[in-house]
């Protein structure tokens, strides 16, 4: 089930036995997977499924939630993120992220992109790193004419494209979306998965999703999670099944997977 | 309008949506009510303490020491005195309490130790006043006496400072937990090192909160008598501490004290000057809240 399909591409990721804990609870239950490098992987699956969960142990933000504990080892390049002398701020500068909510700093649209580079030393000029962000965020020509004004008088759709630039100026190799779209108007869903497909060959894109739709668009490859029911009543995610885009809707090997992208739970 | 009547499901409900308006109106005929009560004895505080006070405040009552004669007696020594102290207290309780703050709220481990410390501050927050006068009293006046020099202005600061930074941490600590988590993370996620997430996020938006919790703090402190009754200010100075460093171990009068001890003479004519120190220290009062609310908006930018 869990053999890997494209063994031919580079892999930016490999998880190994993974499990989450939040305190005693057990959020993710041993997961073991591949992300190819250069492509879009989807998550896909129900609520509570722990693909939010997973997708935060790539840049090790669930260090920040109090009880939160990983278990299993996740290599990025053949290292260990979780080894004790990696240091998570280091990492974060390599795998960038892009939150459900959007949420722009509230500052100009200009010191939105600048920030992360300044604070990361960058060496460049700061002009031309901003007006290149934002181009490759497809935002440029809408805010070209005001850079100074607050990065929170934009629409929705534009704050989230400002997250994604904001993302892409300290030049990550990885690039993570956590339900990027689920806050936006159709239209505006649009233009980011648009987004996306124009910064696949640049990035290692992992996006977490409600939208099945959605995944079959952008996503070459896709994991279906799933919950059980623990003794306890808990409820755990685990990952059902993990295979190329088209595999995981056309010839699901599993039924869990075939009832979901078919629609009949989820 | 709706027809209501023709509806065929108006069988299964009873509207009565007059009744439902006639108690939303009384409720709020009673909210107001507790709104007139408060404003109008509030008003018959100020009518009755301007009445008292108006024939004495004069510009003689700021520019003049207290005196034996009513007529010639003025608080200029207790004015300074509170401004003195208000200049100290904030020095001292801003780096500390704001400090301790954000320790607490961005770096402290969610840790046994860091819930016993947050029981032990709130619970600081509403000890007696007198208490701390007793602490400043043993620590500041008597043990530090060296440093201190016994009563002085310094150990008047310190003792408000004791009294009112449990009070500014806990407002610091709402203002910090206002700023929206997803901001943080933001931050965190651009590999941002705690410091700088708190530096550049978290405190440029709390900081109009934090700013109104330290001043409304300092309003409490400029009001207070007991602490400083009990650190034995005296009632009687004629003098100014000199500006410098020597005026902080400078015997001191405040604006609480002196009217305290005016209103404890049985001279009617200093009940009189009582009544109009109490006029400048609500208008010193009035101008410490205007400035929060000044302030507040100045930093409040929607930016």
């Amino acid at each position: 089930m869990l053999d890997f399909p494209i063994e031919s591409t580079k892999n930016v990721f490999e998880v190994r036995g993974v499990s989450v804990y939040y305190k005693n609870f057990e959020a993710l239950r041993n997961v073991s997977m591949k992300i190819p490098e250069k492509e879009i992987t989807a998550f896909i699956g129900p609520s509570g499924c722990g693909k939010s969960t997973l997708l935060r142990c790539f840049n090790r933000l669930n260090d920040l939630i109090p009880g939160a504990k990983v278990k299993g080892q996740i290599y990025y390049h053949g290292k260990d993120l979780y080894a004790p002398q990696v240091d998570p701020v280091e990492i974060r500068q390599k795998i960038g992220m892009v939150f459900q909510k959007p949420n722009p700093f509230p500052k100009s649209i200009y010191d939105n992109i600048a920030y992360g580079a300044r604070i990361n030393g960058y060496k460049g000029n700061m002009d031309e790193l901003v007006e290149r962000s934002l181009r490759q965020a497809a935002l440029w020509d809408e805010v070209k004419s005001k850079l100074r004004e607050s990065g929170l008088s934009l629409s929705g759709g534009q704050q989230q494209r400002l997250c994604i630039a904001r993302a892409i100026a300290i030049e990550p190799e990885v690039i993570l979306m956590d339900e990027p779209c689920s806050a936006l108007d159709p239209i505006s869903t649009l233009k980011i998965e648009e987004l996306m497909h124009e910064l696949r060959s640049q990035y290692t894109i992992i996006i977490v999703t409600h939208n099945m739709q959605q995944a079959l668009r952008v996503s070459s490859m896709t994991a279906f999670f799933n919950v059980i029911a623990g003794e306890d009543g808990k409820r755990s995610g685990y990952l059902v099944e993990y295979d190329r885009t088209e595999k995981i809707f056309s010839f699901p090997q599993e039924n869990a997977t075939q009832e979901y992208v078919s629609g009949k739970f989820g | 309008m709706i027809n209501l009547e023709n509806s065929p499901k108006e069988a299964n409900f009873n509207y009565a949506l007059n009744l439902r308006y006639k108690i939303g109106r009384i409720f709020a005929i009673l909210c107001w009510l507790s709104v007139a009560l408060a404003l109008i004895i509030l008003a018959i505080l100020l009518i009755d303490v301007f009445i008292d006070g108006l024939p004495r405040l004069d510009w003689d009552l700021l520019t003049k020491f207290p005196s034996r004669r009513p007529a010639q007696s003025g608080l200029k020594s207790a004015l300074v005195g509170s401004i003195w102290l208000m200049i100290l207290t904030s020095i001292i309780t801003f780096p500390l309490g704001v400090g301790a703050a954000i320790f607490l709220e961005e770096f402290a481990a969610d840790s046994w130790l860091a819930k016993v410390i947050e029981i032990n501050i709130n619970n600081l927050a509403a000890v007696p006043s007198i208490i701390y006068g007793l602490l400043g009293l043993e620590l500041f006046v008597r043990i530090m006496s060296p440093i201190t020099n016994g009563r002085s202005v310094i150990s008047g600061a310190l003792t408000l400072s004791l009294l009112v930074l449990p009070i500014i941490i806990v407002s610091t600590r709402e203002a910090l937990r206002a700023v929206p988590n997803s901001l943080r993370q933001a931050g965190f996620a651009l590999g941002a090192t705690r410091w700088e997430v708190v530096k550049d996020h978290v405190l440029p938006l709390a900081f109009p909160g934090i700013l109104t919790g330290i001043i409304l703090a300092l309003s409490r402190a400029i009001g207070e008598t007991a602490p400083l009754i009990t650190i034995g200010a005296l009632t009687f100075i004629a003098f100014l501490p000199p500006l410098g460093l020597e005026g902080l171990r400078s015997p001191f009068t405040a604006l609480p004290i002196q009217i305290f001890n005016w209103v404890s003479r049985p001279q009617a004519a200093f009940h009189t000057v009582a009544a109009a120190g109490i006029i400048v220290l609500m208008v010193l009062l009035l101008l410490m809240n205007a400035t929060a609310i000044f302030l507040r908006n100045k930093f409040q930018r929607n930016f």
